[in-house]
Parts: structure tokens; sequence; C-alpha cells
């Protein structure tokens, strides 16, 4: 079903966005800013369904809306707010983005409390803004978007500062702790995108919230900056239960077929033993770690990223599996890798031109060869600034893999002999 | 060896000397106790890493929207184009870490801002008259 074409809808939106907003400015209401974004996505691929329904067909797959107010008293206590509402294929949500006060003491040191942006690597805590990149889009797997509901805040207090480091540079450094978001129902494209086999999970809970650092380093060369950043989040749990035949396939319907033969036709969806009952995993040890480096000189700017996610010492509980001879419990670890350079060439006041490669990997030698498990995304973008305020931007992806679509929530095709497909993005976003 | 060094030097003089030679002057409200800033120190008022003065007074940036003295300051010293100065600060507003700073319309304006408002840190063309504001060299 392609409920979600609608080129000329995305049409009007760029033609009422862009024409009808060319004046637009921040607004100032009261001592309080207010400023915003619009941005209206589509999207075309051939071989699979990406971010939404978007195989053969140009879809108007995501829109985002960021509404933010900030005041700062004189004193210096600054209070701020966002709001992010977006539709991401069919799944809609509205979430509080931030909300935090922040005191800077001095240079040196300052405090941010309430919910907070997520400092990781160059470009998570700006993952959604559209206006301040060439690019639609950052690399699928190192900034995935349907990640992004547990990805881009949480819930604390973080310390930030900038010390100077004499004729060294100086050192950007963030170091924060807190809880993240519990993310439940089984439509939210990470659950979705989590639940590709046997297990279908519709809550994920962060019992040790989360913990981390930031740390850049302003090199005495003008604008070339280094970085790490490390996030942990302890002691997570999924919960779910096992899938019904209906939403199974491959190795996972040869085994409720087993059931059926040996208890009766439907005794996997009807028996009460198996479809719908529990799976958990429990005690996971997330550990995200991203060694950055980003150097703008004049119109170019060159960055690169290095990210090891790590899942560690979870336990996987699916009694029904003991009914069939197989542990009920069983320990669960997984490392995955990802990479990817980008060039960006502001070739005029209004054009923008920009390349990477990016690459991922479920197996951190590489040597995986099941298209299942990796990607290699060559992106091409040119974006063309129409006003100060609206911005319009393509997109051309040659990807070889699937691993974005785990964790996407879409579809893997049955057939992987051919890894190849492409993506085209059209964008647009209107600020103020 | 001693060549080298002496070519270093004069090469750290000459780029010294077009920072102090440029066509825009910083300037700051009357009751702001500075009397000369580092060029490392209006880099971190420009980007928002700084913001209080030594007295602990809460610095208020004004820019200018445009023009020959608004590109020198940001090209000159944050090492960025104004295009890459305004989406710095769009991220640094969407992502909770600062307020956009007073745009000014022009020169008058800005002078005008900065003289009244306490706290305020601006800058015009070298030649610009800044009366009521307080002229801060950065050295």
């Amino acid at each position: 079903m392609k409920k979600n074409h609608h080129p000329a809808v995305f049409a009007a939106l760029v033609a009422g966005s862009c024409f009808g907003v060319l004046t637009s400015r921040a607004t100032d209401v009261g001592g309080l800013a207010i400023h915003g974004t619009v941005s209206a996505t589509a999207s075309s691929s051939d071989n699979v369904s990406y971010l939404g329904d978007t195989k053969d067909t140009l879809s108007l797959n995501i829109v985002d809306l960021i509404l933010n107010g900030t005041h700062r008293f004189d004193n210096g206590l600054r209070v701020g707010a966002q709001i992010y509402a977006f539709k991401l294929g069919d799944y809609r949500n509205v979430t509080l983005d931030f909300a935090n006060l922040d005191y800077s003491f001095n240079q040196s040191i300052g405090v941010r409390l309430g919910r907070n942006k997520l400092p990781h690597g160059l470009y998570n805590d700006s993952q959604d803004l559209d206006a301040i990149r060439t690019f639609a889009s950052l690399p699928f797997s190192f900034y995935p978007r349907s990640l992004r509901a547990i990805d881009a805040a949480f819930d604390g207090v973080s310390l930030y500062g900038t010390l100077g480091l004499s004729r060294a540079g100086s050192l950007d450094y963030q170091i924060y702790a807190g809880a993240k978001e519990a993310i439940s129902g089984s439509d939210n494209p990470l659950l979705r995108g989590l639940s590709g086999g046997l297990p279908k999970f519709d809550h994920w809970t962060f019992d040790q919230g989360v913990q981390g650092a930031a740390i850049f380093w302003n090199l005495p060369v003008d604008s070339l900056k280094i970085g790490y950043s490390v996030q942990r989040l302890p002691q997570t749990h999924l919960s779910g239960a096992l899938g019904t035949t209906a939403t199974l396939s491959g190795g996972d319907l040869a085994l409720t077929q087993m059931v059926d033969s040996m208890l009766g036709a439907g005794a996997w969806d009807y028996s009460g033993m198996f479809a719908g009952t529990p799976v958990d995993i429990t005690g996971m040890d997330i550990l995200f770690r991203t060694l950055s480096a980003e150097y703008t000189s004049g119109r170019w700017v060159i960055a690169a990223e290095y990210k090891l996610l790590d899942e560690l010492h979870g336990t996987n509980t699916i009694p029904a599996l003991g009914l069939l001879g197989e542990p009920a419990v069983s320990s669960y670890s997984n490392s995955l890798e990802y990479y990817y350079g980008m060039v960006t060439y502001q070739a005029t006041d209004e054009v923008g031109l920009g390349y990477y490669y990016a690459q991922n990997s479920d197996d951190r030698k590489g040597s995986s060869t099941n298209p299942n498990n990796y990607s290699k995304d060559h992106c091409v973008a040119i974006s063309y600034n129409l006003s100060k305020w609206c911005i319009l931007k393509a997109e051309y992806h040659f990807l070889d893999g699937f691993t974005p679509l785990g964790l996407s929530g879409d579809a893997k095709p049955a057939n992987t002999r051919d890894s190849k497909w492409h993506y085209l993005v059209l964008k647009t976003t209107v600020s103020f | 060896m001693k060549r080298f060094s002496t070519l270093l030097l004069l090469a750290s003089a000459l780029v010294a000397g077009t920072a102090r030679g440029a066509d825009f002057k910083f300037i700051v409200h009357p009751d702001v106790t500075v009397s000369a800033l580092s060029k490392d120190d209006a880099k971190n008022i420009l980007l928002g890493n700084k913001g209080r003065w030594g007295n602990g007074t809460a610095i208020k940036l004004a820019v200018l929207a445009g023009g020959p003295a608004h590109e020198a300051v940001i090209t000159e010293i944050t090492a960025r184009s104004p295009d890459q100065f305004d989406k710095y600060w769009k991220k640094q507003v969407f992502t909770g870490k600062g307020v956009m700073p007073e745009s000014m319309p022009d020169e008058a304006a800005m002078i005008a801002y900065v003289a009244k408002t306490p706290g305020a840190f601006g800058y015009v063309s070298a030649a610009a008259r800044t009366d009521g504001a307080k002229v801060v060299p950065v050295q």
C-alpha cells in the first residue's frame, strides 16, 4: 500500500514554506526568544523500503517540527525548552526535546539541569538541525534516525566548560549523568526494528540510567578539533513476547512449523505455550565509544568518525524455548562497528556540495558476507539556500547491505542475493 | 636553525600585525572594567564560551547583521565564515546551549545598544564614532 505517496504535497510544502516565509525571523515574546524549524522530506528507493513506504515511489516520509523558547536572565541564568514533533514513515510523535536550566559560573565550568541534549560525537545533539548542514541525512547507521528516540536526550545533570591550554589550544568538555526515558509501544520504529526475529519487543527501560562524557580538543590550528565521546547504559532491559506465525519469517517460521507438526496445527499461535509468552533481555550493559575529527577551512568542512557499540553481559530469558529443549536462559553479547568520512564544500553563498562514505558491520573483523549484517553507503548531496531561512536539498545514496533497515523497523528483503540499493532524498527546511 | 626561528618570528609578527590592523574595534558598556582583551577572550565571547566579565557580570553579546566589519570580525577572530558563524549559533540555540546574540541592523544601533546595556559587548568599524560606548583594544 502506497499511503505515503505524496509528491504533490511535498511540492506544495516546498513552495509554501519557502516562498511564503522569506522574511521569517526569530520572534521575541516578552524577552522569550522563539525559534523554530519545519522540514519536509520525500524519499524514493528501488530495492527495499526505508524510513517509510519508499519502494518504487516518491514518498513524503518524514516531517519534522521544532519549536524552541529561550530566556536569559540578567544574572546569566538561562532557561530553555524545545518541542520536537515528527512523522517518520507511518509513526508520529511529539516529544519534549529538552527543558533545562543553564548557569555558567565562568568559562571553565557551567551546569545544566533538567532534560538535556545528549552530547556524543560531532552531531548527535544536532542531528535534527537540517539548517546547519549540506546533507539531508547524516550517515544512516552512524546516526540512525530511529534510535533518536533514546539517543537525543536524557534527564539529569551536565557539567560543561572550556579549558584554555595556552599554546596547545583549548579543551571543551561535557560530563553527564541521568536517566533516559523508557520506550514503549510495538509501533515505535526502534522497537519494531529490534523485533525482526522471534521476540517482539514492546518495552525498553534503562534501569540505571546513563553516564558519559564528550571531550573535544580544539587544536592550535584554527578550526581543527578532535574528540572522544563515551556513553554507558548499564543494566538496560528489553521485554516483549514471542511473535505469532503471521509476524515471523525464515528460520523462526520453521520453528513454529516444527511446533505445529509436533503438537498439532495452530499450536504455536493458540496453545498459550508459545506465541504471546514473555521474552526478556536483562542486565545488558551498552557502551558507545566514538572518536571524532572535524576540520574547517574556508568553504571546506572535512569530518570523520569511528564508533564502537558494545552490548555486553545481557541475559535472554525465553521460557517457551525451554519446552523445546533449548536453553530458556542464555547469555547475550554483541559488538558493532561504524565509521564514515565526510567532506562538504560551500561552492557559493547559495550552493553547497557534499559527499560521504559510511560503513558499518555487526562483525568488527569486517568479514561478514551476509548483507543483513553490514552496509556501505556512498552519498552525494547538493543544497541550495533559497534565503537565509530556507534551504532545499537533494541527496543520492548508493548502498550495499541492509543494516539500516533493521534499526528503522523496515523489512529486510527475503532474497539477499542482490544487496545493492539506491535511495533518493529531497528535503526542504525553513528555520526562524 | 637560527635563521628558521627568525623567519618564524617574522611570520608571526606579520600575522599579529594583520589582526591588530583590522578594520573593526570592539566596544563594551562603559561600566565594564576591562581595559583590553586577548584575541582568545574575544573569540570565546563571540562563540558564547565566555559568558561573564571578570567581576561576574553577564556578557550581553551583540552582533551586526552583516557588512564589512561583521565579516572582518567573524573571519579574523572566530576563524569562521559569517555563514558558519550563523550556523554555529543556530546549533547552540537548538541544542539548549545558548541564546542567539542580539542582532543589530547597523552600527548606530550597535553603539546605542552597547551604550545602554550593562555588560554589553559588540563591535563596529574602526572609523565609527562610539559615543557612549567604551572601546576595548584586542592585544
